[in-house]
Order: structure tokens, then C-alpha cells, then sequence
């Protein structure tokens, strides 16, 4: 028996892999998208969302792109996993998620491809939006310049492509190494942690997509998980999941604040001074 | 559909010996992918296997095509002829291999194919293909006559009697101009039975007879179709000419007007038209006619027509020196530097009597540096020199006529003049017709083409200046008379092409060809015909591959591959041991000094994907990594059942006979039948092959790498880790080795289920390098940066 089959849960509540039907949409997310769905809409070059490690930037991009339909939008989204990254590979990127066909090795044939495809796209009554999670990966002047000179691409005075990064607030310095790409940010948004009552919203919700038809969590317990967590929906989900585990390992049927504690103490998410 | 876990059905059953299952897999397969040629290729050997002779032609016909269709033409023609193991008389295949060396461009081999599609299909009636077969040949073979003789025949037989005529007259030109007189006459006899009032033979047996000094017998011939109404064009033209070869210029005249009128384009008409106007001195209408005719034939190229009317030209007007300048431009284009020489000379004394001493000096000058030992040209030249010592040559343009080389590498030019100061601006010469340009600076780095070119010749003492354009460094030396001297390359890179008459300079030299080795021989084209016998001898044409082996090393001895080659099949000289350097698909992998040669897993539908024996289930698409399946438990092999031990017992009698004509210390036939056993899924004697190889310096990569990927089609993923992880302890292991081991293990780990050292693996590529296959997406992926969304939308999301 897992824990899951002791509290009876159809599938993990807190997994931290992103699946949108475990969106929690708050209040905070709600207004991100909207501002950053008006920069796409409204074509205005460059939309930044900010934050910190866990808030849910990845969630929304997942989520945002889920929204873009495919019908009116010609979206991709480009997850940065590695710095080493060059700027003629993420343009060849950028061309083929577009669908530009057997991009070509050179540079100026490439942005001349790109930029027929995003004409095309255009003339399809699409919007061509690249999506750029871990954004402050691309931690390159070069970079920068070659995002700067596809924000420049227009045609009839309006632009033909939206970028939307998401990132770390090191975001910041990155744009900084390309002042004039700084200045053409349309729309920025940080994201910040989770209210405690939001948190116990949160919890709630995602226990109730897993399919959990009682309480698992006392008040205290999750008034604990907020605390320990400082609102972080990434930490609030790793608690939560070590939390469950610990209390079907002790055959608890209601997670108290003590295993949070305990849990939190493991994860070192409690000062050593505290935590004695 | 699944598509890896149908193949590796079927693959189970082949090993089986369920052949009829095992097809059934594969057509259960190929319904969903039918442009797989790979599998169609299988399921002919299948087929095969169970002497369904009819039904392994249809697949292995469609293999061909498929692979015909997408370029691969070696593989293509592999698979023919697998068909002509069954039928060898089956001439739409014949056709079709001589369809491909025809594209491949090797024309003896397509000629004998086509020759024996040809023979096929006569034998069977179809004429049409018949023909056709005749018509490749004749294109690949234009000189064969008979060929065309034959063609001409079929084609009369047929019915296409135009075609045919023009085959007969094709063929009756070729006899003429190789002096086959006989042969000649008989096949314009032929024509003439063929065809009596037909306008063109008509004509072409009037020009033969014209040829022959028989002006008056063409005219006789031809003058019966003449008929008031007549207006085909040719017919007209040719009885002009052959009217004024006759001396009947009235005749001419009249003939060839009509001819213009129903065709003013018709340019021999007006050519004629234009002569005979000259010779009957109305050369105010000829000239109006001159110029256009000259234009023509100079865009044509057509040299000798662009004489024959200057010579007429000339004869009516002796004076005039554009006419020899013009002549002198044509007798160069016809290499007919004597003529040319003379004209000069002409036009040079035209000059010298005339008022125009400068440019006499000019020609003369030119004439003397040709010729030092022309001694009537020296004395001119002196004359004039001495005539013009003290005084600066004026600007003017220099003009010999529309050309102003006289070979390669000279311009003979020695007037025109602007400025050239210091070591940097822009050199401007101008000539008549001709412009070119550079601008230069000493730096020697930038060239730039067009505009106008142009020196100072007014300095003094003069001096020979010399233009290397390819560095522009200008260097000056003291010397006798002016002149630009340019290389050829360097010209070519100055001068643009311009209309006929301008500089017979092309770009064309400068591109550098593929260095030919010591034979001779294209690097390309000895590459092909290696693929193309590596790939045979896998395809068991045993000896189509010794064939061409042969081949190579009768034109080069010191070819290793083709020696090891040959070797490995038993025949031919023993391979020298120093390293190879050919680039090869997969099965030369090492030489004594770890030369770089990689060893490229990607099997994305190239032609390596086979080569390399690693696309198993006949897919270009197995490829390893795309396989999604969770990890299986680790296994120690298959449990056999009764069946296979029989099979093994059987099979054990052919390898030991197999392993009684090997030597073992034969490498590469080892590597070969390890890669023969693994695609017919005896995984373990594939293992006791690589085995042997993996010992073997040379063949170390591909051994530990064919290792591991047995192991782990065998499910023993620990031993298939740890034979790559040798691989990465080779000695001298190139970046792309090591990246290609390091890639291989990853992989293995990840299937194994093994995901922590599966990443670090990964990453070890990572940091070396970032964009080495898909490293970065293999990545992502075991970083669980993967979401839940259905299939339809993973490809908007991109890892880099």
C-alpha cells in the first residue's frame, strides 16, 4: 500500500511536475495572464514575468501556452535547460518551433526565412508568440541583440512576433546587457509567493483534483506548510508530498503541525537556531 | 501503432523462422508507412526465404523505386538486383538500373543495361520500350552510328518516321565527317528509299552533294521541291546556299528573300541575302544586313559564320580597318593564331599608311612582343618609336579590334591613362568594347570588381607595370615598353564576361575543382564507388564488389580501402598498413594513428542507417533513443525455446564452415558477419564476432559500440554499459567517440531505468557539448521538465 491508496487519492496531489489540471489559479496568476495575454494580443514586442524560484512561472507558461490556441496563435514555447546556449541556436530554434522548414546555416538566409514565415503566419490571421521559460539562462549580450533585432521585424507597422520571457529576477540583468531591448518591454509582472490564506486554498484545491474527499491536513498543519513554505508553491507542494508521506508512514490519518515541522526540518527549511 | 514494438514482432518471428507471421507483421506495419523502402526491402527477403519469388519481386520493386525516389541510388539498384537473382530476363528492371548508372553518370554501365533492356523488349514486341532503350543509348553514345542506324530503323518500324529521319541523317553526318564515305552514301540512299519527297532528306543529301564539289547535281536535287508555293524555311535556305555555292546567285537571292519573308529570322537566309550583296556590290544593303548577322552569330558563338561574312567584307572593303580589326578578333576565337597574326599585320600597315601612326605604334608593339624575331615588325616598330620618343602617349582608347588579349595572360595594352597615386585609388583601363575595373589598396585586402581600370602611362621612363589583382599590390619595374600583364586567374576575377568579342576570360578556372588524387581520379568519385562496393558486400554481391575494388586499384594501387577491401573478400593484394584517410560510412573505423573518424549512431534515414547494420528491424527510424518503452527487468538473454535450439543447432554447422574459411585474424570480415548475425537477430554469435573485433585496434570503437547495443537488444543493459564504457578507455578516442560512447550509455542507463547516472551522462556531453544530437531535449526530458499535455502539444515546447 502507498500513500496514496492510505488517503485514498486517485493520483499524487503534490507532484511537481506541471499539470494544468492542478492549476491553481489565483488571484495573482489570474492578473499575469491577462497582462501578459494583452502584450501578445496587442503585438507589443516584449512581455517579461518575473519571480522566484517556485512561485509558478513555469506553471503559467505551461498554462499560458495551453491558452494560446492553436487556432489564432502560432505559439512555442522554448524552456532554457542549459546556459551554453549560442544565439544562432536559439534563432534556428525559434525558426523551426515557428515551422520554418530546413532552416538554413546561415544567419541572414535564416532571419530572411524567419521572417517570411512570420509574414505568413501573419497572413494566416495568426499571432506568433515565442514563450521562453528559464529566460535568465540567456545570460548573453549576443542573446539579447538577437531578440532585440526579431522584436524589429515588422511588416504594414506592426510586429510580427512576441516574446514572452519567464525568469528568475536575474531576468533583470540580463535585459540590461541590451538597454534598447530593456526599453521595448511592453508588459512586465513578478510574481511573488502565496498568501497564507491563498496557501490553504491552494492546498485545498490541489487535494481535491487528486480526488481526496476529507481533510488530510489540520488548520495548524497547513497554517505550518505556509510558514515553513514563505508561500512558495513549489516548497508548499514538497512539504505537502513529504508531510503525506511521513503521516502514512505513521498511520496518521490527519497530518498535524509537528510532522510538518519534522518535514521541514528535514528539507532544512527551519534556521538551526529554530529548530532546536 | 506502434511502430518499434511491430518490428521487434516481427523481428521475433523472422528469428523463428515464422516467416509467414513475420510478413504478416510487416505488412501490418507497412499499411500505416508506406514509403519505407527499408521494409519493403525485408519483407522481399522474406518473401524470398519462403520462394514466394512473385511476391518478393513486388516488394523488392518497391523498395527500388522508394529508394530511387528519395536519391539512393546505390541501395536502389542493390535491391534490382535482388530481382535479377530471380529473373534475370526481366527487362523493365535492366531499364531501370540503366535509369539510375545513367543518373549516377556512369555511362558504360548504363549502356550495357540498356542495351540488354532493349534486347528484352524487342524480344517481347514492346516496342515503345524498345525504342526508348535505343534512344538512351544513342544519347549516352553519340558517336556509336550503328546504334543510331538501329534507333533510326526502330523508329521508322514504329511509325515516328520523323524521328527516324533525323536519327538516319543524324548517323549519315556522323559516317561524312569520319570520312565513311560509303557508309554515308548508303544510309542517305536508305533515306531516299525511306522517304523520296521528303524536304529534308532532300536538303541533307543536296549539302552532301555539295560537300562532295557537286554544286550543280544538289542544285539538280533540290530544285523539284522548289515549287512556287513552297515555304518551308530550311528547305529554302539550304537551295539558297547551295544556289550560290553553284554560282547561281539570282537563284540564291530569290530563295533565300523568300525564305526571309516567311521567317524574317532566318538567319542563313540573311546571311546569304547579305553576301550576295556584297558580291554584287551593293554593300550599303549588305551593311545594313552586317551587323545584326554579326550580332547574332557572335551570341551563338557560331565563329565561323562571323568569318565567312567579314571575309566578304573585307574583300569588298580592303580599307576599312574595322573589318580587320574584326577578323582579327575571329581568327583568335578560331585559335587561328597565323591569321590573326596577319591581319594584325594588315591592320597595322592600314594604320602606319593611313594617318593613324599612334595606333600603329600600338599594333606593332603588340605584333613585336608575340614575336621578337619578326624582324619587318622590329624595324616598323623602331620607326615608330623613334617617331614618338619625347612625346607622352595622349590618352586615347587603344582598341585592337573587340579584343585586346591575345593570349591568356597578356593585354597587350600600352595606352590609356589615369591616375595611379601612391599605392592606393583606383586603376581605370579602357578599351574599346572592354571595361574593367578594380580598386586596390596596399593593404592587398579588399577587391572590389567593376569600374574602370586605368594607368598612368605618360611617366617616363615608361615602365612595365605589373597587376597582381588577386593581391592588388602594385610593383612597377623598369622595363621595355607599357603593357598590363595579368594571369589568367587574376583576369578572371577583374574581368566580367560582356557581349561576343569581349575577353575570353572566365571565372571558371578559379573554382577550385575537387583535388584529383595521383590516378587521376575525382576524390568524389572514388568515394561513391567505395560506398557502393562496402554496400554491396554486405548485400552479398560478393562479386560486384570485387568488381569495382579491381577497378579502383587497377587506376590506383595505393588505395587502401579498396585493397582492404578486396582482401577482406579473399582476392587482390594484401592492405598496407598505413592509416586510411577516406571517408567511410562506418566499417573503416581506425587507423594505427587515432585519426579522427567518427562513428555516427544517428540513424535518421540515411543511407548509414543500413550501413552501419544497427536499423535491425529494416527501419531508418529505429533509432535507440526514440524507443518508449519503460526499462525492462534486466535479463541474462531470451529463453530458447525448442525451436530456436534447433535453429542454432543448424546454424552452428554454418558458422563453423563460415569460420573455417576466415582467418581470425580477419577483422573485418568478423566485424562484417557480427553485423550479418545481429541483423538476423542471432544476438549471440553477433556478440562472439564483435568479440574477436574488439581486441583488434583498428576496429575497437565500432566493436565495444556494436557490443553494447547486442547486449542491450539482448535486455542486459549492465553488460551493454560496461562493454561502452571500454570503449571510452580506447586509447587516442576522439571528442566525437567519446561524445557518441558517453551518448550510448546514457541511453542504455535511461532505458534501464537508471535515470540519476542516465543524467549524468548527459550532462558529462553537456558541458563538452551543449548541441550534440539531442542531448539537451534527453536531458530536459529525465529532468522531468515534461508535462502531462497530450501528444499533440509536446511539439510546441522545445528544450535548448
Amino acid at each position: 500500500m502507498s500513500y496514496l491508496e492510505f488517503y485514498n487519492f486517485k493520483e499524487q496531489p503534490f507532484d511537481n511536475t506541471v499539470d494544468e489540471k492542478f492549476y491553481f489559479n489565483n488571484s495573482q496568476h489570474d492578473e499575469a495572464q491577462v497582462r501578459l495575454k494583452y502584450a501578445i494580443d496587442n503585438m507589443k514586442g516584449l512581455g517579461i514575468l518575473v519571480g522566484g524560484i517556485g512561485t509558478g512561472k513555469t506553471t503559467l507558461a505551461r498554462m499560458m501556452l495551453e491558452d494560446l490556441s492553436e487556432h489564432q496563435y502560432e505559439a512555442a514555447l522554448l524552456v532554457i535547460v542549459h546556459s551554453s546556449i549560442t544565439a544562432e541556436w536559439l534563432l534556428k530554434k525559434i525558426a523551426m518551433q515557428l515551422g520554418v522548414r530546413e532552416p538554413s546555416d546561415n544567419r541572414v538566409e535564416l532571419i530572411s526565412q524567419l521572417f517570411r514565415r512570420l509574414v505568413s503566419i501573419k497572413a494566416g490571421g495568426k499571432k506568433a508568440v515565442v514563450l521562453v521559460d528559464e529566460a535568465q539562462m540567456l545570460n548573453s549580450r549576443e542573446i539579447m541583440e538577437e531578440i532585440r533585432g526579431l522584436l524589429n521585424l515588422e511588416e504594414a507597422g506592426s510586429k510580427l512576433i512576441t516574446f514572452i520571457l519567464f525568469g528568475l529576477p536575474d531576468l533583470d540583468d540580463c535585459l540590461s546587457l541590451d538597454e534598447p531591448l530593456k526599453q521595448r518591454t511592453g508588459v512586465r509582472f513578478k510574481l511573488t509567493s502565496l498568501q497564507q490564506d491563498i496557501v490553504c486554498d491552494y492546498i485545498r484545491h490541489r487535494l481535491n483534483v487528486a480526488g481526496c474527499e476529507r481533510e488530510v491536513f489540520s488548520d495548524t498543519a497547513i497554517r505550518a506548510i505556509g510558514h515553513y513554505s514563505q508561500g512558495i508553491p513549489r516548497l508548499i507542494n514538497t512539504i505537502c508530498d513529504n508531510a503525506l508521506l511521513e503521516g502514512y508512514l505513521l498511520k496518521r490519518e490527519v497530518v498535524e503541525d509537528d510532522l510538518v515541522k519534522n518535514v521541514a526540518n528535514d528539507l532544512g527549511l527551519i534556521p538551526a537556531e529554530a529548530a532546536s | 501503432m506502434d511502430k518499434n514494438q511491430i518490428m521487434r514482432e516481427a523481428q521475433k518471428y523472422a528469428a523463428k523462422g515464422m516467416i509467414d507471421k513475420a510478413i504478416e507483421e510487416w505488412n501490418r506495419y507497412l499499411a500505416a508507412n508506406s514509403t519505407d523502402g527499408v521494409a519493403f526491402n525485408t519483407v522481399g527477403d522474406l518473401y524470398l526465404k519462403k520462394r514466394a519469388n512473385a511476391d518478393a519481386i513486388t516488394a523488392f520493386r518497391t523498395a527500388a523505386e522508394i529508394f530511387a525516389r528519395e536519391g539512393f541510388h546505390v541501395k536502389s539498384m542493390a535491391v534490382y538486383k535482388k530481382v535479377l537473382a530471380i529473373e534475370p530476363n526481366n527487362a523493365d528492371i535492366h531499364a531501370a538500373i540503366a535509369d539510375l548508372e545513367s543518373t549516377r553518370g556512369f555511362s558504360a554501365s548504363a549502356s550495357e543495361y540498356y542495351a540488354k533492356a532493349a534486347e528484352l523488349y524487342s524480344g517481347t514486341g514492346e516496342v515503345g520500350s524498345t525504342l526508348r532503350c535505343y534512344q538512351r543509348l544513342s544519347e549516352l553514345s553519340p558517336q556509336d552510328v550503328a546504334l543510331r542506324t538501329k534507333l533510326a530503323e526502330a523508329l521508322i518500324k514504329a511509325g515516328k518516321s520523323d524521328d527516324g529521319i533525323a536519327r538516319f541523317l543524324e548517323a549519315a553526318a556522323i559516317y561524312a565527317k569520319n570520312g565513311n564515305d560509303a557508309a554515308a552514301e548508303a544510309t542517305y540512299g536508305r533515306l531516299a528509299e525511306i522517304a523520296p519527297q521528303s524536304a529534308t532528306v532532300a536538303g541533307a543529301v543536296a549539302k552532301r552533294l555539295l560537300q562532295q564539289g557537286k554544286a550543280g547535281e544538289a542544285v539538280a536535287r533540290l530544285k523539284p521541291l522548289i515549287t512556287p508555293d513552297v515555304a518551308d524555311v530550311d528547305l529554302l535556305s539550304s537551295y539558297a546556299e547551295i544556289c550560290r555555292a553553284a554560282g547561281r546567285t539570282d537563284d540564291a537571292v530569290d530563295a533565300a528573300k523568300r525564305a526571309v519573308n516567311n521567317d524574317p529570322s532566318c538567319i542563313p537566309a540573311r546571311k546569304i541575302i547579305c553576301c550576295t550583296s556584297f558580291q554584287a556590290g551593293r554593300a550599303e544593303e549588305a551593311l545594313t544586313l552586317l551587323a545584326p548577322l554579326l550580332d547574332e552569330y557572335r551570341a551563338a558563338q557560331d565563329w565561323e559564320n562571323v568569318l565567312e561574312l567579314l571575309q566578304v567584307w573585307a574583300a569588298n572593303a580592303p580599307e576599312n580597318p574595322d573589318v580587320h580589326q574584326k577578323l582579327y578578333d575571329a581568327y583568335l576565337k578560331l585559335d587561328m593564331k597565323q591569321e590573326a597574326r596577319q591581319e594584325l599585320k594588315n591592320l597595322g600597315e592600314l594604320y602606319y599608311n593611313g594617318d593613324q601612326r599612334q595606333k600603329a605604334f600600338h599594333v606593332y608593339e603588340n605584333l613585336n612582343r608575340e614575336d621578337p624575331s619578326d624582324s619587318t615588325v622590329a624595324s616598323r616598330l623602331e620607326e615608330l618609336r623613334e617617331e614618338f620618343a619625347g612625346s607622352a602617349i595622349a590618352d586615347s582608347e587603344f582598341s585592337i579590334g573587340d579584343e585586346v588579349a591575345t593570349d591568356m595572360g597578356s593585354i597587350g595594352a600600352s595606352s590609356g591613362a589615369q591616375n595611379i597615386t601612391g599605392d592606393s585609388g583606383t586603376i581605370s583601363f579602357e578599351l574599346e568594347n572592354f571595361s574593367a575595373a578594380a580598386e586596390f589598396s596596399s593593404s592587398t585586402s579588399d577587391t572590389s570588381l567593376g569600374g574602370d581600370i586605368s594607368l598612368d602611362m605618360s611617366k617616363e621612363p615608361r615602365e612595365e607595370i605589373s597587376l597582381d589583382m588577386s593581391t592588388f599590390e602594385m610593383e612597377t619595374s623598369a622595363g621595355g615598353g607599357s603593357s598590363i600583364d595579368l594571369s589568367r586567374d587574376e583576369a578572371a576575377l577583374t574581368f566580367p564576361e560582356k557581349e561576343a568579342g569581349a575577353i575570353p576570360f572566365s571565372a571558371e578556372g578559379l573554382e577550385e575543382a575537387a583535388p584529383a588524387r595521383s590516378s587521376g581520379i575525382p576524390e568524389e568519385v572514388l568515394a561513391e564507388n567505395l560506398d557502393e562496393a562496402d554496400f554491396y558486400v554486405k548485400q552479398g554481391f560478393v562479386d560486384d564488389a570485387r568488381q569495382i575494388y579491381e577497378k579502383i586499384l587497377s587506376l590506383d594501387p595505393s588505395n587502401q580501402r579498396a585493397a582492404k577491401g578486396l582482401a577482406a573478400l579473399g582476392g587482390g593484394q594484401a592492405a598496407p598498413q598505413a592509416a586510411p584517410k577516406d571517408d567511410i560510412f562506418s566499417l573503416d573505423m581506425g587507423n594505427e594513428s587515432g585519426a579522427d573518424q567518427s562513428f555516427d549512431l544517428d540513424l535518421s534515414g540515411e543511407e548509414k542507417a543500413e550501413d552501419i547494420g544497427l536499423s535491425l528491424a529494416g527501419s531508418d527510424e529505429f533509432v535507440i533513443d526514440e524507443v518508449e518503452t519503460a526499462a525492462p527487468a534486466e535479463t541474462k538473454g531470451p529463453t530458447l525455446t525448442p525451436e530456436d535450439l534447433a535453429l542454432r543447432e543448424s546454424f552452428k554447422d554454418f558458422r563453423e564452415g563460415i569460420n573455417q574459411q576466415i582467418d581470425a585474424g580477419d577483422a573485418e570480415t568478423h566485424y562484417n558477419l557480427g553485423i550479418g548475425y545481429k541483423e538476423m537477430g542471432l544476438m549471440d554469435e553477433a556478440i562472439s564476432e564483435f568479440q574477436l573485433v574488439s581486441s583488434n585496434p583498428a576496429f575497437m570503437v565500432n566493436g565495444y559500440t556494436m557490443l553494447g547495443a547486442c547486449y542491450r537488444e539482448q535486455g542486459r543493459f549492465d553488460d551493454a554499459v560496461a562493454q561502452l564504457r571500454k570503449g571510452l578507455d580506447i586509447d587516442g578516442l576522439s571528442d566525437d567517440d567519446r561524445y557518441a560512447f558517453l551518448y550510448e550509455i546514457g541511453d542504455t542507463l535511461e532505458k534501464q531505468g537508471n535515470t540519476e547516472e542516465a543524467i549524468q551522462t548527459f550532462e558529462t556531453i553537456v558541458q563538452g557539448s551543449p548541441e550534440y544530437r539531442d542531448v539537451l531535449d534527453r536531458l530536459a526530458n529525465l529532468k522531468n521538465l515534461g508535462t502531462n499535455k497530450p501528444a499533440g502539444k509536446n511539439q510546441r515546447i522545445s528544450y535548448l
